[in-house]
């Protein structure tokens, strides 16, 4: 059974229908990939699947329940947890207090276990982690951006353009962290443009066109697809 | 002479810095400008004067029921004027006009039923005056000037000490984010509009009890005072409120001492427009980090 189900979702923003009868699946354990161009959907679909925009037709499933349109504190509480795209660190807390912060839900006494590992997976935020979140650098953001949605035990994580605005050698650097996650027992449905890295690094993936998924399959097949090549990796073989 | 002015400022500034630190927090968490906080001010104070009489001349029974009455229209404020807008994603100016409405349903409903005439205001805790040089102290003031700063010092271990602190300072920073980490952001707010009417009501009961009268407008100019104060502190930081708020009453009341009781207002915002020409964001404020 699969851990998260949209099925025929549709939202729209006033007249603007932005997704249009979204039918995807996410096994548990799997790493899936959205790629689309700009305006395609993928940043709305991951919003309706956290609840913070509410579609008009449709259900999404989690793990067997129906969760369309609940609260997002409904979602983080079933271990839905989103990254959220441009990062969205508190820029006045310090790296520390962000970790709190993705904590918010659980048991004090959890938290410190829970900072050991987030530290382990990336020892650049222990060694800031009194500096103020806003005055780190953009891949350090992204860190910790990961490292606090880490802090709330996602069963699902949600990865919003994880790459946007990263050095190449940062982007590789994340995609290994997602790929270490992943180990970590965390299913997790990814956004990206990056199309060629994200393929690389997942088992399947749904190609979005205005609204609407238009092709399906491996990321193996969809990486030496010719359609994909053509419209995603802008011909740069 | 100075020592006075500097008393009497101290007094009324800290009854400023109460109303100023709800203003500040409002706008820190929803970057709306409150102008039905000043309301709560006056309604607070009407409260309690209606409670006085009514509960037989008991003035703490009174007080509490008005701090209770007037959290509740705070949050009412919230519950039953903002929230719908949030909802629909209004534009913020939609938010801005709502409490200007809100604020004169307040101010005229009080009108309506108490008539717009000023009232006497029982000074229920004058325990006379003591002297610190020539400067005449009353006791009215000091118990004004203790409560405000205890207040302050609470409210202070609320926002940076707890949980709902967090929450609260989190939300600020950026509410879709602190939504993510699965806060109730509209619990959040309702928090913020009852701290902000209790505030309200006991600074407004305590400037009653010092002037012995209060009127339907006593709410409109510490409306603008309070307005100025957290401005001059930089809008959003709660200890800018608070120095805010001191100064403009230090100020107001040494204008008003050595130069003219008709002019004092003028000065006080003389010198707000002067403060912000050279430091725009205020004393405290800060310019946002904005990293993409």
């Amino acid at each position: 059974m699969a851990l998260l189900r949209l099925e025929q979702v549709t939202a729209s923003y006033g007249n603007i229908q932005v997704l249009k009868e979204i039918n995807l699946e996410v096994n548990e354990g799997e790493i899936v990939t959205l790629i689309g161009a700009n305006g395609a959907g993928k940043s709305t679909t991951m919003r309706t699947i956290m609840g913070l925009k509410h579609c008009d037709s449709g259900k999404v499933w989690f793990g067997g329940e129906d969760i369309t349109n609940c609260d997002t504190r409904i979602m983080v509480q079933k271990g839905i947890i989103l990254v959220p795209e441009g990062r969205q660190v508190f820029p006045k807390f310090s790296v520390k207090d962000n970790l709190v912060m993705g904590a918010y839900l659980r048991p004090d006494e959890e938290i410190q276990d829970s900072m050991q590992i987030v530290y382990e997976l990336f020892p650049r935020l222990k060694d800031r982690k009194d500096q103020l979140a806003g005055t780190l650098s953009g891949g350090e953001q992204q860190m910790l951006a990961v490292g606090r949605a880490m802090m709330g035990k996602p069963k699902l994580l949600l990865l919003d353009e994880p790459s946007l605005g990263l050095a190449p050698l940062i982007i590789n650097e994340i995609f290994e962290m997602i790929q270490h996650i992943r180990t970590m027992g965390t299913t997790i449905l990814l956004v990206e443009q990056n199309a060629r890295v994200a393929l690389k690094n997942s088992n399947r993936a749904y190609v979005l066109e205005t609204g609407r998924i238009v092709l399906n399959d491996a990321a193996e097949v969809l990486l030496n697809s010719e359609k994909v090549q053509e419209a995603y990796f802008g011909g740069l073989n | 002479m100075l020592l006075q002015q500097i008393i009497n400022g101290l007094t009324i500034g800290s009854t400023y810095a109460l109303v100023s630190i709800g203003f500040t927090m409002v706008f820190g968490v929803l970057e709306l400008t409150n102008f039905a906080n000043s309301s709560l001010y006056m309604l607070g104070a009407y409260f309690t004067l209606m409670l006085y009489n009514a509960t037989g001349h008991h003035f703490f029974v009174a007080l509490l029921m008005s701090i209770i009455l007037t959290g509740i229209a705070g949050y009412c404020l919230d519950r039953f004027a903002l929230r719908r807008l949030r909802r629909k994603n209004a534009p913020k100016l939609a938010g801005l006009i709502t409490t200007l409405g809100m604020s004169m349903i307040f101010d005229n409903g009080i009108m309506l039923i108490f008539g717009s005439e000023s009232k006497s205001f029982p000074n229920q805790i004058d325990l006379g005056r003591f002297y610190i040089g020539n400067a005449i102290v009353s006791w009215t003031q000091v118990i004004i000037m203790v409560v405000a700063f205890s207040l302050m010092a609470i409210l202070s271990i609320i926002v940076y000490g707890t949980k709902l602190g967090k929450a609260m300072r989190s939300t600020s920073q950026n509410v879709e984010a602190a939504r993510l980490m699965g806060i109730n952001i509209n619990s959040v707010i309702a928090f913020t509009f009852i701290i902000s009417g209790i505030l309200a009501c006991i600074s407004g009961t305590m400037v009653g009890m010092y002037y012995q009268t209060v009127d339907v407008n006593m709410g409109t100019m510490i409306g603008m005072k309070t307005f100025a104060a957290a401005i001059l502190g930089g809008v959003g930081v709660l200890p800018g409120a608070v120095i805010g708020g001191l100064i403009i009453g230090i100020i107001e009341t040494i204008a008003a001492g050595y130069i003219s009781t008709g002019y004092r207002d003028a000065i006080a915002f003389t010198i707000l427009i002067i403060v912000l020409l050279f430091k725009p964001t205020g004393l405290f404020g800060q310019k946002q980090i904005n990293k993409v």
